[in-house]
């Protein structure tokens, strides 16, 4: 049980039905995560499927602009399919395939994880399945069909707000129908244990090469690592094998929503201790613990909750945690495009735009942003929201 | 005492039956009435569903009411006070029954307080783990006894774990899947009942899709209450709910009634 806690935060709280599903996984974790041929195979995937390692960049336009500390790209975007997701997808894809399930299902909000499932399933020759809220998938129509061109399954969700929450409920339902056949692959470090641990593992990938790319080409570490927090999965990848660098700032930036007043999608900043989905972490509720309907202008940040693990860095002061807003966001979605050349995803152009909150710190320092994805998906709705 | 309830059942062959309420649903008024209705129509003892944004193991019958309850503006004072008029006219026990987050909003000891208060005589949680021994004794200390859930999944280890915190009964998911679904395996429940029997003498209830007197006939052999949740609460779409309710619940209940 201690195991399954990060402080207070983690735990199972599921249907009884799923617990031999969520053991068996964490049992079969166990064994194979230090397997010589579980890792050659995920490595070989890494390498030669994904494009491992994503190149560690120098973002010399925008270091001159801002008039601060050099900043670094870690380029989780060029990874295959355009995101830090497909990390975690192949990792668990790959462990479906070890417990002997023939079908797969996962979440999606905006796609990204849709896809990378999508895509590793096509690959694996797994069946699969995804489910999408109504709302999203009019906002993410590209994604869909590119779901369906992977050959997978898109199930609308039109429960509640019909959007992320709502389809992670759905595929909580479809696995305590299924569990026998079936493995789900949670998109973030969110989830009962062991999903937080093994999504957090999986992504790792990123800091591990983060580490040793920054020790070669300057001989020390960062000062600052800077990533977007979701459910906070790309976050938790680059911040995890930094923690015992104490040295190292680790901020963590969640999605403000669009003003001081209205709910965003901020439940470090904003949120209070309760359960969804699983997990016991910080949650957007009422005082009766309803879940609230939250806000942001990138889709991949608006959920009411985040990994339990980082509400205890957030606790024991290891991570500091911010809030940009959806116009600090979208500013800084054009300056990176126009000055480097990479159209990031919303997501990241959250981190980006923490950039200039800091600016005025020393010139020596080095400070990396995980651009977690690119931004083709969310060239229409930043279109729309012009308009 | 719930426990001594379907003990005595257990002893007497008996079977209980236990119907499942969303409270507020459809509105405070009618669902009021129909805990009364409910209660003159035989019932063991009743479980009120606490409604919850995301009810992850109910299906579309009951998360609808659920979803419905909250956009009427469900709230504890008015389900407190008619809890609470009703354990003063009945003995019936009630249950609160609903999901973890409700459970410690403010805190465990705020909200198991309230509903000692508010006269329920216990709790199920449908995604609070045995392992999770704070919480559940928290309950206890407010005197709301416990149910169990046990499903077609658990393993016997699972069992002797979690009868150690002391349930009051345990309740056999009869489906993989969530409520509603009308797939039951019979073959199967009944080897898992029986199998429950053998680790504990804990009194066993079941439910999860159970709609008709020959599926109650079957269960009442091995299972000491029948719980009917999402072929009542659909009742509440069709324009005599009360009627409805009278009309298809009372041949389950005379099933039992008649062993």
């Amino acid at each position: 049980m201690d195991n399954s806690y990060f402080g207070k935060y983690g735990g199972t709280f599921i249907p009884e039905t799923l617990s031999f599903a969520l053991e068996e996984l964490e049992n079969l974790y166990r064994q194979i995560k230090d397997d010589k041929s579980f890792k050659e195979d995920l490595n070989n995937i890494y390498a030669d499927y994904v494009g491992r390692p994503s190149p560690l960049y120098f973002a010399e336009s925008l270091t001159n602009k801002l008039g601060g500390p050099k900043i670094w790209f870690k380029r989780e975007d060029l990874n295959h399919t355009g995101a830090h997701k497909i990390n975690n997808t192949v990792g668990q894809a790959l462990l479906a395939k070890k417990l002997g399930k023939r079908r797969i299902i996962a979440e999606t909000g905006a796609g990204q994880h849709g896809v990378a499932t999508a895509t590793i399933c096509a690959k694996l020759n797994i069946d699969c399945v995804i489910y999408m809220g109504e709302t999203d998938i009019e906002r993410q129509e590209l994604n869909v069909f590119k779901i369906k061109t992977l050959g997978a399954e898109v199930i609308p969700v039109s429960s509640g707000t019909a959007t992320l929450k709502d389809a992670l409920n759905e595929s909580i339902r479809d696995w305590v129908t299924n569990v026998e056949s079936t493995h789900y692959i949670i998109g973030s470090v969110t989830g009962p244990h062991p999903y937080p641990t093994i999504v957090r593992d999986f992504n790792s990938i990123a800091g591990i090469e983060l580490k040793n790319q920054f020790i070669k080409k300057i001989n020390k570490l960062p000062d600052m690592i800077i990533a977007c927090v979701g459910g906070g999965s790309n976050a938790m990848g680059v911040f995890y094998p930094f923690i015992e660098d104490k040295k190292v700032r680790l901020v963590g930036v969640e999605a403000g929503g669009k003003n001081t007043k209205d709910i965003g999608s901020a439940s470090i900043t904003d949120g209070s201790i309760g359960v969804l989905h699983g997990a016991k972490t910080k949650i957007l509720q009422s005082i009766t613990g309803e879940i609230k309907e939250t806000t942001s202008i990138s889709a991949g940040l608006d959920y009411p909750g985040v990994g339990p693990e980082h509400a205890y860095l957030a606790d024991i002061k290891r991570a500091e945690y911010v809030k940009i807003y959806d116009k600090e966001a979208l500013e800084a979605f054009y300056k990176v495009s126009r000055l480097e050349g990479i159209i990031p995803a919303l997501e990241t152009a959250h981190s980006l735009a923490y950039l200039e909150k800091i600016k005025d710190l020393g010139k020596s320092l080095n400070i990396v942003v995980n651009m977690s994805g690119r931004g083709d998906k969310d060239l229409y709705s930043v279109m729309n929201n012009d308009s | 005492m719930i426990v001594d309830i379907f003990k005595n059942f257990q002893k007497n062959n008996k079977t209980g039956f236990i119907p499942y309420l969303v409270a507020g649903y459809p509105n405070n008024k009618v669902f009021e009435e129909t805990l009364y209705l409910l209660d003159d129509l035989g019932s063991d003892m009743i479980e009120i569903g606490i409604p919850f944004s995301d009810p992850i193991a109910e299906g579309k019958i009951i998360e609808f009411a659920h979803h419905k309850s909250l956009e009427n503006g469900f709230n504890y004072q008015d389900l407190f006070n008619i809890t609470r008029k009703f354990k003063e006219k009945s003995n019936t026990p009630i249950i609160a029954m609903g999901y973890t987050n409700s459970f410690i909003n403010p805190s465990p000891e705020n909200f198991s307080k309230n509903l000692e208060s508010a006269n329920f005589d216990g709790i199920l949680v449908v995604d609070l783990p045995y392992q999770e021994k704070e919480i559940l004794e928290c309950y206890k200390n407010n005197n709301l006894e416990f149910i169990q859930l046990i499903a077609p999944t658990s393993k016997n280890k699972t069992i002797s774990e979690s009868i150690k915190n002391d349930p009051s009964l345990i309740y056999y998911i009869t489906q993989r899947g969530v409520t509603g679904l009308n797939n039951i395996d019979f073959s199967e429940v009944i080897l898992k009942l029986k199998n429950i029997r053998k680790i504990t003498d804990t009194p066993i209830i079941t439910g999860f899709g159970i709609r008709k007197p020959d599926q109650v006939r079957k269960f009442s052999e091995y299972a000491d209450g029948i719980v009917v949740g999402s072929f009542l609460i659909e009742k509440f779409l069709t324009s005599d709910p009360f009627r409805e309710i009278s009309n298809s619940i009372k041949p389950l209940i005379d099933e039992l009634k008649n062993e």
